[in-house]
């Protein structure tokens, strides 16, 4: 019986992974943005507009996993003034942190779809253990590609003084809600 | 108190009061050493700006870094009579080994603009390590180059790069202003490489991260470069020490200012 049960087990688990499809993400719609308190008056909310990354999902055999590398220079707040001095040596430091990447170490599920995403995020090189709550996962084939695409909404806060990021504390809020549209296409 | 610590008139005041207060005590043990007390404030000041956090080491903490570890290696050639030539060399060779270290991840990476505006950058430091070296036998012009230097990197920093770099740039105008004040009071003090080779390879190498991690335009290192020519401007020996004092910080203050009025007509409104 014991026996049974491990090839079963050794039988089906690689079966699901095959099964895990290849997703790459279009940069064109994941936006990975930001709201930061500012001063105490108000919500500032701002995004990165370059993202490239890959994730893999397979629901019947529940498995995912994610990855991220965002273009930290491709901060946009509205303000061009303002995005200098987040990429300067104060914030973001990009030139010499050009990227900030997530990477999924495990993917919780609640029902038929992930609930969560346990990762590594790493800004300023910087890496911490993170923990994304997943709002909504549809798939379906793209009306005008026709290319079979899925999508998620995922976000978390985290403490930006854990990764280094220390300019402005405490008038610059040190939470940092980070808001995840993330958007692909099925390898072919 | 950490609210009191953070104010800027507070971390801009604390570096001159440490500086004073230890070029004081250390004053009876040599005349040199009283220059230690701009380390000494240079420290103070990094504590309040950065603590002590090194890691991630960034290039703003490597050259934080440099600013102590040039201190000792200035410390070490200001004993004993040691030929001025052969250590600007010296110096400027441990400063082209520091402007490396610090701007590694930039340099293996860099291409085309980057890779100029590097060079540059190294230019410029190791122009900086040499000329200021040159003064270290007089310690008022020393400390007006200083101070000048320390300054228009500092507000230059703020306008046109990063309020981090500004900040040690304005710690280190604040902690050599209270060494210029003790080298007003005391005509036997010096100043040697203990004071100028720190000074200068931290305010060649703060300039140079400005302009190459954040936007600091170049033509403010070009202006910047002319500060310690402006505190050699030669005067009539007969000139009070207090007269020669204002009209060689007077000189360099106006060359650094040029240079932050550079920075300030180049860039757009700063504030958001």
């Amino acid at each position: 019986m014991k026996r049974a049960i491990i090839v079963v087990t050794i039988g089906v688990f690689p079966v699901s992974m095959a099964l895990a499809d290849n997703y790459t993400i279009d940069p064109g719609h994941t936006y990975p943005s930001f709201t930061i308190n500012h001063l105490g008056f108000s919500t500032m909310a701002g995004k990165f507009d370059s993202t490239t990354g890959a994730f893999t999902y397979d629901p019947a055999g529940k498995s995912a996993s994610v990855e991220v590398t965002i273009d930290a220079s491709s901060i946009d707040t509205g303000h061009d003034k303002r995005d200098d001095h987040l990429r300067s040596p104060d914030f973001l430091n990009v030139a010499e942190f050009p990227e900030i990447t997530f990477k999924s170490t495990n993917v919780g599920w609640g029902g038929e779809a992930p609930s969560s995403i346990d990762g590594d995020l790493t800004i300023l090189g910087v890496t911490q253990p993170v923990s994304l709550a997943v709002t909504g996962v549809n798939c379906g084939e793209h009306p005008f590609s026709k290319k079979w695409t899925c999508g998620f909404d995922a976000n978390t806060t985290v403490k930006r003084s854990d990764f280094g990021v220390n300019y402005g504390l405490p008038a610059i809020g040190d939470e940092l809600t980070l808001h995840f549209e993330v958007e692909g296409q099925k390898d072919e | 108190m950490q609210d009191i610590l953070s104010r800027p008139e507070v971390q801009g005041a604390l570096p001159f009061v440490v500086a004073l207060v230890v070029g004081l005590l250390v004053k009876p043990t040599g005349a040199v050493w009283s220059a230690a007390g701009m380390i000494a404030g240079f420290i103070a000041g990094v504590l309040l700006i950065n603590g002590l956090q090194f890691e991630p080491m960034t290039a703003t903490r490597k050259i934080i870094v440099c600013g102590v570890s040039a201190a000792v290696i200035g410390a070490f050639f200001s004993t004993g009579k040691k030929a001025g030539k052969l250590v600007s060399l010296l110096l400027v060779a441990i400063s082209v080994a520091a402007y490396v270290w610090v701007f590694w991840t930039l340099l293996k990476r860099a291409d085309g603009n980057k890779m100029i505006m590097l060079v540059g950058g190294g230019v410029y430091t190791f122009w900086l390590v040499a000329v200021v070296h040159g003064l270290r036998k007089e310690p008022l012009q020393a400390g007006a180059a200083s101070v000048a230097l320390g300054a228009g990197t500092g507000f230059a920093a703020i306008l046109g790069a990063s309020a981090l770099l500004g900040q040690l740039g304005l710690t280190i105008a604040s902690a050599s202003g209270a060494v210029l004040l003790l080298a007003l009071i005391w005509s036997d003090m010096r100043i040697e490489p203990l004071m100028t080779f720190p000074v200068a390879l931290v305010v060649g190498l703060l300039g140079t991260g400005g302009m190459v991690l954040a936007k600091l335009p170049w033509i403010a290192l070009l202006v910047l470069a002319f500060v310690p020519l402006a505190a050699r401007i030669p005067l009539p020996d007969g000139y009070p020490r207090i007269l020669k004092t204002i009209l060689w910080v007077g000189a360099a203050m106006v060359v650094a200012a040029l240079a932050i009025l550079s920075v300030w007509l180049l860039m757009e409104e700063s504030g958001y």
